[in-house]
Formats: C-alpha cells, sequence, structure tokens
C-alpha cells in the first residue's frame, strides 16, 4: 500500500515540478551562462537580462495551423454518418441472426413446472421443464444463467470480500479482513473462508443430469460440471452475477430437446427475481446486441442530417454574400 | 499646561531633539500580533513571513482558498473507512502538491521583496551622535535624530529642516517621486533656527540643539503640516514649508541639516501608500462562483443519491437475505447518512482541485513568455518586461480602461522648442523629428552647450545682424520676462525654474546669444551676443492660472522702460495695440503650430513712458498695505492696466517631448476598445495638451467641462441630456461635427465634488462611456486611486492603471492591474506594479498579444478543463441508479487518479502555452480582436455553464450508452468500468484536439502520447505482477487483456465518444461555416484604407497656448519681494529675496 502511495507520489511531483524546474533553468542557469559567456568575451554592452531570442521564447514555434472549412466540415459528416450506418448495419443483422431462447424456471406463474419449488420450506426440489426450438441454433450454443432484479452492483456487496485471503495469504484465512463483516466469522466464532456477502450469497441451484457444486474454494466463481449432452463448461465471473454463462464448444444440429432438472432452493420471490435459463449461440460480437447495431444507425443519421442542416445554413450564408 | 494646549490643538506627537534614547525606548516592537511603543522604526518591512510564521500564515492563506477546504475535508472524510468509497491518497497527494507549490512561490517572492527591503534599508544617511555626523543606515534611524542631507541625496524620513548650506537656509528639492513634478520646490529653515545654528561650527550648535517639536499624528495628508517647535522659550509656528518629506531628493544644495520627525511607517508617503491588496483576477472571482456552484450541485446530488440509497437499504435490502445484513446497524437511515458522505467523496473529482495547480503552472509561463518578449526589452536600460504578479496574465487581455499618469509616462517631461514665429515670419520646422534636426553653427557663442532643437540659420543671421529690432527685442523679452534662477557651474549657469516651460525658452535663448546670466532682487543680467547689459528689474507682474501670462518691468541700461510680457494667446492678444503690425501673420502661425501640436506662448513688449511708471508705482506702494483680499484685486486691476496696448513680437512654440510611439499606442489601444483616460497632478493647460498631442484627443473633439457636466449631472437623465448637450451644440455650428467625439475635462477640486454625491458617481461613467476620454487635472494621489474605484465601481471593465512615480502608486495598486513604468529614478511604483515596463508603447504588445493570447488560452483552458473533470465525475450519478444508491465507483480507483494526471493534462497544458489563434502581427494589425476579451466573450459566467451542461450531457452519455450495450448481456462490470474509461480519455482528447488551433510538435506528441499512456497505464494496473503484490489495490486483474481485444468494446468506446462530442463538433463545424469569411479576411487581407479626415479647424478653438508652473502659487514672490513683501513685516522673516552673484561677473 506505502509503495503504491511512494510511486504515486513521485509520478505527481515529477509532472507537476518538471516544468517549475524547466521555466527556472530557462529563467535563472541560462542568463548565468549567459553572463559568463559574456564575462569571457569582455562584452559588458552585451547585456545579461536580455532574453534569448529562440523560437520557444519568442513564441514563433513552428506549428500547423489547420483552417477548416465548409468544403471540409460537410463531407466530412456526412463521410463519418455513412461509415456509422454502415457498422449498424453490419452490427444489426449480425444480432438479427443470432439465436435466443429463454426459458424461465422462477415458478411465479402456477403453470409453470417449478411453482412447487417457490416455497421456501421445501428443502429439495426438482421440477422438469420441456423446451422445444422452432428453428435450428447453429452451433456453437451457449447456455447462460440468468437472474433478474439482484444488484451485485451494491457497493457494499462488491467490496464485502478479502482479496488477501481470495490470493491464497493464510494469514487471512485466520483472521478475515474487516470488509467482510458481517460475512466474517460465524456463529461459533470460526472464520469464514471465503468471506463476504459476495461468496456466501452463490448461486447454488443444480441441474439434474448434473454433478453441480456450489464454489467453496479459493476463487469465488461457480464451477458447474457437465454431463450428457453438454460436453464442457467455463468458469464464471464473479461480479456480474445477473448473467453467468456457460459455454457449449460443440452443438448437436436438429431439433434439440433438452430436459433441464433444476434444484430450485435459492430464493428469488423476495426480491422479485426471476431465474432463467438462456440458450444462446453467438457471432464476432458475441451474443445478441440490438441496441449496439440500432444506436449506431441512429447516431450516422443524425451525423446525415446534421451535414444536410449544415448545407443549408452554409447556402443561406453564403449566397446572400455572393448577391 | 502646555501640553493640555497641545493636546486640544491636536499637536500630539512629541519630538525632542538630539535625545536618541528617550525615543528609542518607545520605539513600536511587536511580537506575534501585540504592538507596543509609539514611534515606528525607518524600516521597511514589505515582506509577509519570518522563518516562524512562514508555515502557519502561508496555510492559514491557502485555506481560504474554499477548494482546499473542501480537498481536506475530503481526506478527512476518506480516511474514515465506513464512508470511504475511493482510498484517502487519491486527494490527499494532489492537495499536498497544490499546497507546498503555493506556500514555495510565496516564499520565493517574499525572499525577493526582503531583499528589496534590505537594499532600501540599507542606504547610507549621516545621522549626528555626540556632536559628530556619523554614516549609518536609514534603518538605523530614529525620531529625533538630527541629520546631514547631501546633494542629490534622497531623503530618509520626513525632517523639519533646520539649516542648510545655502543663504537664509533655503534649500531646493525635487518632488518627482510624491507627485510626478520634476521641477524644484523651495523649502526654508525657520529663521531663528538658521540664525542660530548656522554661526557656530554646525556640528557643535546642531548637537546642543534641544528644541521640543510638537505636531500632528502621522497622517497621510502631502501638503499640510501643522506643528510647533518649542526652543529656547519661545514657541515658532511650523507648517508645510519646514518640512522635508520622505522620498524627495535634496537638490541644488550642498547640506542640509533635519531633524527627524517621522519616520518608516509614519512618514506622509508610506501613510499614502494605501494597503497591500491581493489581487485575483475576475475570471478566477467567475471561476470560484462556479467551483462553489459544482460544489453545492454535488452536495445535493449526494443528498438525493443518499435518500435513494436509504430508501434502497428500506425497500430492497431488507428483503434480500443477504444484503439485510449489509444495512449498517439495521438501519436504513444511518445507511443513507453514509452513503451521503461516500457520494461526496466519489464525486469530488468533479471539483477540479489539480486546476489551481496546473492554472498556477500557466500563469507563470505566460508571465516568462512576457517576460522574454525581444520586442518589449529596453535595450538602453537592459531591461525586459519584468512581471510581479505572474497571476494577472489573461486580465491583460480584457482591459477596458486604461488610466494613465501624464509626466513620465506619456510624456518624458522634457521640453523643447521647436518653432518660433517672430514678426510674423516662422523659424524652424517641427515636421522633423526633433533627433533629426540639423544643428546649427553656434560656435560663435561661448555660453552655447547644445540642446537648441529648431533650424533657424536665416534667424542667427538676422540676430548678429542686429538688422531687426523686434528679433532682438523678442530674445530680450525671452532672456528677461522669467523667474528662472541661474546657477553656476564650471564658468556656465545652470538654469533652475519651477516651471519647465520657461527653463526651456531660457535655455533656447542662451543658445541665439542671449544669454541670462544672473538675478538679484533688483537687477537682471544678461548677455546679448556677448555684451553684458544690466537691466532693472522695476516689477514682476506674477503669473497666475487666472491671469494666464506674467510681465515684467525693467528698466534697459540705456534708461528707457519696457514691459515685457508672455502668456497664452488669447490673453495677449485681447491686448495688443491696436493696428498691431503681423497679428494676422502670427495668427495663422499660432494655428498651424497647433496642428503641429506644440504648445505656444505669446511675447509682447510694451515702451512705458517714466510718467506712467511714476503714477503706476506710487499706487502699487499703496496697495501693499492693504488687506489680502483687497490688496488682490486692487494688483488685478493694476496689472491689467499696464499689460495694455502691446506689441506683439512673436510666438514661441514648444514640444512637450513624448515618449517614443505614445501617439500610435493610445490610436491602436483605442481602436481595440480601450478607453484611456489621464490622470495628472498637472495643470489642465498641460493635460489637455499633451492630450492632443499624444491623439488622446483629436484636434476636432469637444472638451466638456465642469460646468457643463454638472449640468448633464444634475439633470433627471444624464444619458439624454448629454446627447441634447451633444447634438445641439454640434448642430448649430458644423452639421459635420453631429459625430464629433466628447472629451471630459475635470480638475482635483471638482473631483472632491463626487465624494459629497456618490448619486453622480453612476451617471458620470454612464457620460464617460459616450466619451472618448476623460482628463483629470490637479489630482492627488489618492484622487487618482478614487478614479480608479469609480470606474471599477460603476463598470464591469478590468481597469489598468500606468504611472512611473510614488503619486502613482496608490492607483497601481487600486487599479485592477497596475502597471508600473520602469523610469530613469524612482523605483517605488515599480516596486508596486504588478508588471514594469520600459516604455509606454510596449502596452501595445502586452495587451494586444499576450494579453489576447492569455485571455484566450486560459478561458480556453478553464472551460475545457470544467467539462473534462466533471464529465468524468458526474458519471457516478447515473450509476447510482443500477447500484442501489451505494456510493460504487465505475472505475477503478486508478483510472480516478491517472485521469486527470497523465491521460488528459499533458494536452491542455500545451494548449494553453502554445495556443495562437491568430498571428502576434495580426493581432496589432486587427485591434478589434480585442475586443472579444472586453465583452468576456470566452469566459462569461454562460459559456462556463453552458460547459458544465455539456459535460452532464457527456456524463449521461458516458454512462447509457455502455450501460445499453452492456445490459442483459454477458459482459460484467470491470468490462464496462474499462469501456466507459476508454471512451472518457477518447472524449477528453477529441474536445482538446478541436480547441487547438496551433499544433506544434509538443501539442501533436502530447496529444499522443496521452491516449498510448492511458493503454499502457491501463494494461499495467490490471497485471498479475501488481495483483500480487497487493491484490486489494490492483484488483481488476486481466481485464483489460481480454477488454482489448473486443470489437463490441470497441466499438461502443467509439460509439460513445461520437455520441458525446457530437453537439461539440456540430458546433464547432457551424462556426466554421458561420466565420469562414471573417477568417479569411485575417488570414489575408490588406490593410484597412487610411481614414480621410477633414482637416476644418474650429477658428481659435484648435489653438493651444499655455503656460506651465508648478503646483503652488508662481516663484515670483520670492525673487521679487517688491510687489508685495517689502511692507509687510510678519511675512519677512520667511520670504526672502535671492541675492545670489555669479562669481565671475
Amino acid at each position: 500500500m506505502f509503495i503504491n502511495i511512494y510511486i504515486y507520489v513521485c509520478v505527481r511531483v515529477c509532472v507537476c515540478v518538471y516544468i517549475y524546474i524547466y521555466i527556472y533553468i530557462y529563467t535563472h542557469v541560462y542568463n548565468q551562462s549567459n553572463r559568463i559567456r559574456t564575462m569571457v568575451k569582455n562584452e559588458p554592452e552585451k547585456s545579461s537580462d536580455r532574453p534569448d531570442n529562440t523560437a520557444f521564447t519568442q513564441q514563433r514555434l513552428p506549428a500547423w495551423q489547420p483552417i477548416l472549412s465548409a468544403g471540409i466540415v460537410i463531407p466530412g459528416f456526412v463521410l463519418i454518418g455513412l461509415a456509422f450506418i454502415g457498422v449498424g448495419v453490419a452490427l444489426f443483422i449480425t444480432s438479427r441472426d443470432i439465436q435466443v431462447l429463454e426459458l424461465d424456471y422462477t415458478g411465479v406463474e402456477s403453470s409453470n413446472p417449478c411453482s412447487k419449488c417457490t416455497d421456501p420450506n421445501v428443502r429439495k426440489c426438482i421440477c422438469t421443464i420441456v423446451f422445444s426450438l422452432d428453428t435450428l441454433f447453429k452451433g456453437p450454443v451457449f447456455m447462460y444463467y440468468g437472474l433478474t432484479n439482484y444488484f451485485q452492483n451494491q457497493r457494499r456487496y462488491g467490496v464485502s470480500r478479502d482479496d488477501n485471503q481470495l490470493y491464497g495469504d493464510l494469514d487471512y484465512f485466520k483472521s478475515p479482513g474487516s470488509d467482510c463483516a458481517p460475512f466474517d466469522y460465524d456463529s461459533n466464532d470460526r472464520p469464514i473462508v471465503p468471506c463476504g456477502a459476495l461468496a456466501n450469497s452463490m448461486f447454488n441451484g443444480i441441474y439434474a443430469n448434473t454433478d453441480c457444486h456450489a464454489g467453496s474454494h479459493a476463487n469465488d466463481s461457480i464451477l458447474l460440471k457437465e454431463t450428457k449432452p453438454l460436453p464442457s463448461w467455463d468458469y464464471l465471473d464473479n461480479q456480474s452475477k445477473s448473467h453467468s454463462f456457460i459455454s457449449v464448444q460443440d452443438l448437436s444440429s436438429g431439433v434439440l430437446q433438452l430436459h433441464e432438472v433444476i434444484e430450485g432452493n435459492y430464493p428469488v420471490v423476495s426480491f422479485n427475481g426471476r431465474k432463467k435459463v438462456v440458450l444462446s449461440n453467438v457471432s464476432w460480437m458475441g451474443g445478441k446486441n440490438d441496441f449496439l447495431g440500432i444506436a449506431y444507425l441512429v447516431v450516422g443519421s443524425l451525423c446525415i442530417v446534421m451535414s444536410i442542416v449544415m448545407l443549408i445554413v452554409y447556402a443561406k450564408f453564403k449566397f446572400p454574400e455572393d448577391d | 499646561m502646555m501640553a493640555k494646549e497641545d493636546t486640544e490643538s491636536g499637536l500630539t506627537w512629541e519630538v525632542k531633539a538630539n535625545s536618541r534614547h528617550h525615543h528609542k525606548h518607545k520605539q513600536k516592537k511587536s511580537f506575534l500580533c501585540f504592538t507596543w511603543g509609539r514611534y515606528s522604526d525607518n524600516v521597511v518591512r514589505s515582506y509577509k513571513y519570518s522563518p516562524l510564521t512562514f508555515l502557519p500564515l502561508t496555510l492559514y492563506e491557502q485555506f481560504q482558498r474554499a477548494a482546499n477546504v473542501y480537498f481536506l475535508l475530503m481526506v478527512v472524510l476518506q480516511c474514515v473507512p465506513a464512508i470511504s468509497s475511493i482510498p484517502w491518497y487519491i486527494t490527499v497527494i494532489p492537495l499536498f502538491i497544490v499546497l507546498s507549490v503555493r506556500g514555495l512561490k510565496d516564499l520565493v517572492s517574499d525572499m525577493a521583496r526582503r531583499r528589496s527591503d534590505s537594499e532600501i534599508n540599507s542606504r547610507p544617511c549621516d545621522i549626528l551622535i555626540s556632536q559628530s555626523f556619523k554614516t549609518a543606515q536609514w534603518k538605523d534611524l530614529c525620531v529625533g535624530d538630527v541629520l546631514r542631507i547631501h546633494k542629490d541625496q534622497v531623503i530618509p524620513a520626513d525632517l523639519l529642516l533646520l539649516s542648510t548650506s545655502e543663504p537664509h537656509s533655503l534649500c531646493y528639492v525635487e518632488t518627482a517621486d510624491i507627485d510626478g513634478e520634476t521641477n524644484l520646490k523651495y523649502r526654508q529653515a525657520l529663521k531663528a533656527t538658521h540664525n542660530e545654528l548656522t554661526s557656530h561650527p554646525s556640528e557643535e550648535a546642531l548637537g546642543a540643539f534641544n528644541g521640543v517639536l510638537l505636531c500632528e499624528e502621522p497622517n497621510n495628508r502631502l501638503y499640510t503640516f501643522r506643528g510647533q517647535l518649542h526652543w529656547q522659550g519661545e514657541c515658532f509656528f511650523l507648517d508645510n514649508e519646514h518640512i522635508l518629506l520622505r522620498g524627495t531628493v535634496l537638490r541644488n544644495t550642498d547640506f542640509a541639516y533635519g531633524l527627524t520627525i517621522y519616520t518608516g511607517a509614519d512618514t506622509k508617503i508610506l501613510r499614502n501608500c494605501g494597503k497591500l491588496r491581493v489581487k485575483r483576477t475576475q475570471l478566477e472571482g467567475v471561476f470560484n462562483y462556479v467551483v462553489i456552484g459544482i460544489v453545492l450541485s454535488v452536495l445535493l446530488a449526494a443528498l438525493l443519491l443518499a435518500i435513494g440509497g436509504g430508501v434502497f437499504s428500506y425497500q430492497v435490502m431488507s428483503k434480500t437475505q443477504v444484503f439485510s445484513a449489509l444495512v449498517v446497524d439495521s438501519n436504513p437511515g444511518y445507511t443513507g447518512f453514509l452513503v451521503y458522505w461516500s457520494y461526496i467523496i466519489l464525486l469530488s473529482p468533479a471539483m477540479p482541485i489539480a486546476l489551481y495547480i496546473t492554472f498556477e503552472v500557466i500563469h507563470t509561463i505566460h508571465s516568462n513568455f512576457i517576460g522574454w518578449d525581444l520586442e518589449m526589452y529596453w535595450q538602453k536600460a537592459d531591461r525586459p518586461v519584468e512581471v510581479r504578479n505572474t497571476s494577472l496574465s489573461e486580465e491583460l487581455g480584457q482591459v477596458g480602461y486604461l488610466l494613465s499618469d501624464k509626466t513620465g509616462t506619456l510624456t518624458q517631461n522634457r521640453l523643447l522648442l521647436r518653432q518660433c514665429c517672430i514678426a510674423g515670419t516662422i523659424y524652424g520646422d517641427a515636421s522633423v523629428r526633433a533627433e533629426d534636426v540639423k544643428p546649427i553653427d553656434l560656435s560663435w557663442n561661448p555660453f552655447s552647450c547644445g540642446g537648441l532643437h529648431m533650424f533657424c540659420p536665416t534667424l542667427v543671421e538676422k540676430l548678429r545682424g542686429q538688422q531687426c529690432p523686434i528679433t532682438t527685442q523678442f530674445l530680450s523679452a525671452l532672456a528677461l520676462c522669467h523667474t528662472v534662477m541661474a546657477e553656476w557651474k564650471e564658468e556656465s549657469p545652470v538654469y533652475q525654474a519651477a516651471s519647465p516651460d520657461e527653463e526651456t525658452l531660457v535655455g533656447a535663448a542662451r543658445e541665439l546669444g542671449w544669454v541670462f546670466l544672473s538675478r538679484t532682487r533688483d537687477f537682471v543680467v544678461i548677455s546679448e551676443l556677448g555684451v553684458s547689459r544690466q537691466y532693472q528689474l522695476l516689477a514682476l507682474l506674477d503669473f497666475t492660472s487666472k491671469r494666464r501670462r506674467m510681465s515684467v518691468l525693467v528698466r534697459e541700461p540705456e534708461g528707457g522702460i519696457k514691459l515685457y510680457c508672455k502668456g497664452a494667446d488669447i490673453v495677449i492678444l485681447e491686448r495688443l495695440a491696436k493696428n498691431c503690425p503681423n497679428q494676422e501673420s502670427t495668427e495663422k502661425a499660432l494655428e498651424l503650430f497647433a496642428e503641429a501640436c506644440l504648445r505656444t506662448l505669446c511675447v509682447a513688449v510694451r515702451s512705458i513712458p517714466e510718467a506712467l511708471w511714476e503714477k503706476w508705482s506710487k499706487t502699487l506702494a499703496l496697495s501693499a498695505a492693504m488687506a489680502t483680499c483687497e490688496r488682490d484685486i486692487l494688483l488685478e486691476k493694476l496689472y491689467d492696466e499696464m499689460e495694455r496696448d502691446l506689441l506683439l513680437l512673436g510666438v514661441t512654440a514648444i514640444e512637450d517631448r513624448l515618449q517614443e510611439g505614445v501617439p500610435e499606442t493610445i490610436a491602436l489601444l483605442q481602436e481595440a476598445g480601450i478607453k484611456v483616460w489621464v490622470l495628472t497632478g498637472d495643470k489642465k493647460e498641460t493635460a489637455v495638451n499633451i492630450g492632443y498631442s499624444c491623439k488622446l484627443l483629436d484636434p476636432d473633439s469637444r472638451l466638456l467641462e465642469w460646468q457643463e457636466l454638472r449640468q448633464i449631472l444634475q439633470s433627471a437623465d444624464p444619458q439624454v441630456s448629454f446627447f441634447k448637450a451633444k447634438q445641439t451644440e454640434l448642430w448649430a455650428t458644423h452639421k459635420e461635427m453631429a459625430r464629433a467625439k466628447t472629451s471630459v475635462v475635470l480638475t482635483g477640486s471638482e473631483l472632491a465634488e463626487f465624494e459629497e454625491r456618490p448619486e453622480w458617481g453612476a451617471s458620470f461613467m454612464s457620460v464617460a462611456e459616450q466619451c472618448q476620454s476623460v482628463l483629470c487635472c490637479r489630482v492627488t494621489p489618492a484622487q487618482k486611486a478614487d478614479i480608479v474605484k469609480l470606474v471599477k465601481k460603476h463598470t464591469s471593465s478590468i481597469t489598468m492603471s500606468i504611472g512611473d512615480g510614488a503619486n502613482d502608486v496608490n492607483m497601481i495598486k487600486t487599479a485592477h492591474i497596475g502597471v508600473g513604468l520602469a523610469g530613469v529614478e524612482g523605483g517605488q511604483a515599480v516596486q508596486n506594479a504588478d508588471f514594469a515596463v520600459s516604455q509606454f508603447r510596449f502596452l501595445q504588445r502586452l495587451l494586444l498579444i499576450h494579453g489576447r493570447w492569455s485571455y484566450r488560452r486560459i478561458s480556453l483552458f478553464l472551460c475545457y478543463f470544467l467539462f473534462k473533470t466533471c464529465g468524468f465525475a458526474l458519471v457516478h450519478i447515473w450509476f447510482g441508479i443500477f447500484n442501489g444508491f451505494s456510493a460504487q465507483s465505475l472505475y477503478e480507483t486508478w483510472f480516478i487518479a491517472l485521469y486527470t494526471v497523465f491521460y488528459t493534462a499533458t494536452p491542455v497544458m500545451c494548449m494553453a502555452i502554445f495556443e495562437q489563434d491568430v498571428s502576434a502581427e495580426c493581432s496589432l494589425k486587427y485591434p478589434e480582436l480585442y475586443k472579444s476579451g472586453q465583452r468576456k466573450e470566452l469566459s462569461s459566467p454562460r459559456k462556463l455553464i453552458m460547459h458544465l451542461l455539456y459535460a452532464v450531457y457527456t456524463s449521461l452519455v458516458l454512462f447509457f450508452i455502455p450501460c445499453g450495450v452492456f445490459y442483459n448481456t454477458a459482459y460484467d462490470y470491470q468490462t464496462m468500468a474499462v469501456t466507459v474509461a476508454m471512451a472518457a480519455t477518447f472524449i477528453a482528447t477529441i474536445e482538446i484536439v478541436m480547441v487547438t488551433k496551433y499544433w506544434t510538435k509538443f501539442s501533436i506528441a502530447a496529444v499522443c502520447v496521452s491516449v498510448v499512456l492511458f493503454f499502457i497505464c491501463t494494461r499495467i494496473t490490471h497485471s498479475t505482477r501488481l495483483f500480487q503484490s497487493s491484490p486489494a489495490d490492483y484488483y481488476f486483474l486481466g481485464v483489460s487483456e481480454k477488454a482489448f481485444i473486443d470489437p463490441v468494446v470497441w466499438l461502443t468506446a467509439f460509439l460513445t465518444t461520437w455520441t458525446a462530442v457530437l453537439p461539440s463538433v456540430t458546433a464547432h463545424a457551424l462556426n466554421v461555416i458561420l466565420t469562414v469569411h471573417n477568417k479569411h479576411k485575417i488570414h489575408s487581407s490588406s490593410p484597412p484604407p487610411v481614414e480621410l479626415r477633414s482637416k476644418f479647424s474650429r477658428g481659435s478653438s484648435l489653438r493651444r497656448s499655455s503656460y506651465a508652473i508648478s503646483q503652488g502659487a508662481g516663484p515670483g514672490r520670492l525673487i521679487k519681494s517688491a510687489t508685495s513683501i517689502r511692507n509687510t513685516e510678519t511675512l519677512k522673516d520667511e520670504k526672502v529675496n535671492i541675492s545670489k552673484k555669479p562669481s565671475d561677473i
């Protein structure tokens, strides 16, 4: 910690003081050397206070002064607008081709097969969701886990962890940092490893036919292990709880019927949350993202409109002048 | 008993001569804030700090800045773990650097002040200690000491003159440092002290002097003094005539002995200096308001967010098992309270603390640029421009009013006879510059010592041939009709005059062979072409500003009586005899001289019959016995009787040499929309004359004098009546004059009326704003400052004062910007000025180039700085909606710290140092460009608020576009943080690219390096190695590694950047389209056509004939006491005839 402060101080001091030193050298030392030079030359009439005739001191540094004109500005706007529209179209088409299937298994609606699992008193609950795909999902298909209305960005929640402990420092295993409170010691006053709200609120649902572990090791990520028909699972990130993803490296083609068996003991109803499983394939830009393409199209069109407005203004401004 | 009386009369200041011990004991001493003792010591202390007080004082001063206090508070808050949303060292270091750099700067300037103080304090002076004079330093001087002042020595304290080496204990002092007048003043010791103290060997007599002086408490009235000297059982009354003031210089007197009355801070000149004011620029003031506005908005936003946080923890968090455990003390209210402070910390980067330090660095560099300018370097004195206050450079670009001193600032105070007209013939040519005048051969004249700037070989021929009696009479008049005194130095006379005009005329006559040799009370000796002639001085009809003429009555060696008269043209012309020859041609000459801006005097003669003289002299003798006021009226009448039926001899035309380039500079500054006012202690005539010759007044402009102005001010609506007055008057004379310019001429006594009627101030300013300029004559230093205050109070313009003497110090200090002219002597003005220049014409470059650039650079810099810090910090408000108002930072803490220092600082620094919209040459060629600074176009509060609103817009874009992209996708918070950081850096860079118009290699490098630094530093802070060394500080492990190769991150960053800068780009583009024609004009165009001004005259109003005399009445009474003093016994003691005889006649 103090090393960082030290580095930071050094850097900042350097930047700020550098300019002062520069000026000082320029005004004093340089003048003094002039003085010495003149003394050697025995030219008392060549004065020491005479400013130096350099491009810098006389503010005559060679410089490039671009002079913009309507002839550059308006076509520039048109070009940028066209470029944005082009990118927007590409993004939009790409995003449109990505196929997504969302399966809500919260069980709020009574029609949902998982509604029986909403009762918090039910310790073990298995529900099955049957879904079918109208169109073929091109591979690779990823499976995401979705949880909505969960404020994982809350600062107290986010900082409630001990980085040193997670890094593996054994000292912190015995005495977790104060950031973890109240998830630092359990009711028997034993240290919690990993400590903090983050690690102790892991999603702990289990998919059927899967051998599922809620993470309790050093890295506070979820590890889900696959069995058939999904070949392999990936690591996930810790902070973004709302969307975790599970990548599928390979995909069988044809109509896919997936029987999902989920153990629903992660209560979300209390905060109006939803639990979802999302199946999606990806493109070069990742998952489905309509916003980006549309935003590009809107901004691009705006540029074109602007350039037209400018053209009108320019014409109105210029022609009376020519008359 | 006596003491009681004195207390009642207000004479409470007691000085015992030669009792050093007594006064030393009572000297003022101070410890911390306690002072005791009565008499100040003679030490000047303009420094602020001592080693002990430096730290507390500088901290106290710096924490008067709201921003510093705010940041100190932030540091304290950040040390509280419960609310610390970013680590404490992010804030404490900038604060520490700001404080220390500022402190160091103050320390350095304080050292400089100390040095200059010690230079003054260690000047030598001779103090009488135990009957012998010992050389000591000024600082050793003590009240009651007797001093010996040498010739040309500066007087170290206010003294009572005891005696001098001259007869009658007369002495001469130069008061240039006090009132700006360079002519000599007379001071005379009491007769009693003169008699007693010069009779013995002076040391002994002075050592035995044991008088007690009672006088007023120290005050700032320069021209009055009241006191009594109790000595040898008698009481002598003292007034200003007996006092030598500190700062004046003893001239033409070998020695003067004085008793110290006031020392150091008690002296009149130091009392007159006004308080040291810390000057801050208006822009800084506006900026401070904006900062306060930002703080208030931040507090408000934090409050709203905190309420949101409280509601969130009550409504949402309690419903979720994990979160409910995180509500502090299970109390949503308390959680909200903590969130409030966390948000204040998190939003504190919106307050640009780095701005203050950068601001100071930029100011320093701008000041250095000013000092480095070779074209403002004065070779002769080896002086570049000295910037004494480095924090005012941008105000140089906004000056609306220039208030200038006259003597020594506009003029060189060197008068030259350039032309004359004798008997209708004009000699000399004023169109040739004085330096280029061909010298004429004057080797025949042994008294000639050069300095005639008039080419007139025909005149010399005529004179030597003595062909023309009028010509010889003209020169006799010049040599006889004056109050000049001659002092003999190395076989030639040196003239001492109360009026510089007379000195010039007598000097010119000497060059031409009519040499004034000496004067006694009754005789004037002149040498006419080598022949010495003695004229008997019968009467001297003295100059007053009402009479505007003076005459001498002399009896020629041959016996005839002649009256020689010289004076203003109007006065003389109306007194001419009927059918006076050459009148018409002389009047034409007067017009010609006036056009050449020369000051004219008419010279006339009259032969007086013996009978008339006898009758007249009897009446005169009678009048001397009368009461003062009656006598004055009678004298006036008598003089008038004598000065009649004059025969016009000719006209002299004197040039009051202006400083180099003054008319051009004033014309240029007026074109730039700067109002130039002249404030002078000199007479109205001189001031108006100078006004004409330095192009401050046009030949056809109308002078609005007090009577008229008063009527206008008294009317209900001054504005309307001013226009009415202007129109009626002008329509009556000439239709073409309807648009003529008007100038106001005021004198000090008239200005005093403003004090009684403060409501006139506003109306006066509204009238003055319509006028071309304002001339204030006969004003005291305090009044000069009052005028500056008046302007400051009633307009929002920046005022600039320029002056060279100690009498200008007060106004220099009062104005927004004070400029000291580093003249030949007198460092007082420079010591107190913000800028010290060597030439008036350097103001052109100082204002129009450096000022304009500086203003532009700093305004752009401020706007940009506000934009970039706010835009970047306000994102957290919007992010609050998505994190339960919990003060979660959207950025990595390192980005917050480095953003201001590394990623965005250097390009804006380069812009603020190098930016030039037009070149230096163009700035001078198109002075109207300067007006944008006066209108505050770039720094108006509106402009700053626009930039703040733009920053809010940017922050919205910065948050919501990445949020829209990443919402409901697989991207996490950390990727979003990097994306937003990237977009923020891009936006800041593009914005500065658009602002910069002048791309030096440094600017280009700075922009490139900043962007590259962002990528490098981000990769470094996200690296594994740093994470291993300190996991808690570098928790963004590997984020940028993935993000920087993700196309969506890049596309999002580009989209965000472009959307954010779109309004600004559009505005710039529209600006380009709309102003393309103007710009084109400036970049390539021919100089504007020369203005053709009709040269019509308005008769005698064009002529400027005047006669200059120093403050107070004319010195005639001292020279020629015959008229008034002979019969007045009481005054005899003080008014003494001068009877100095030249040694070799």
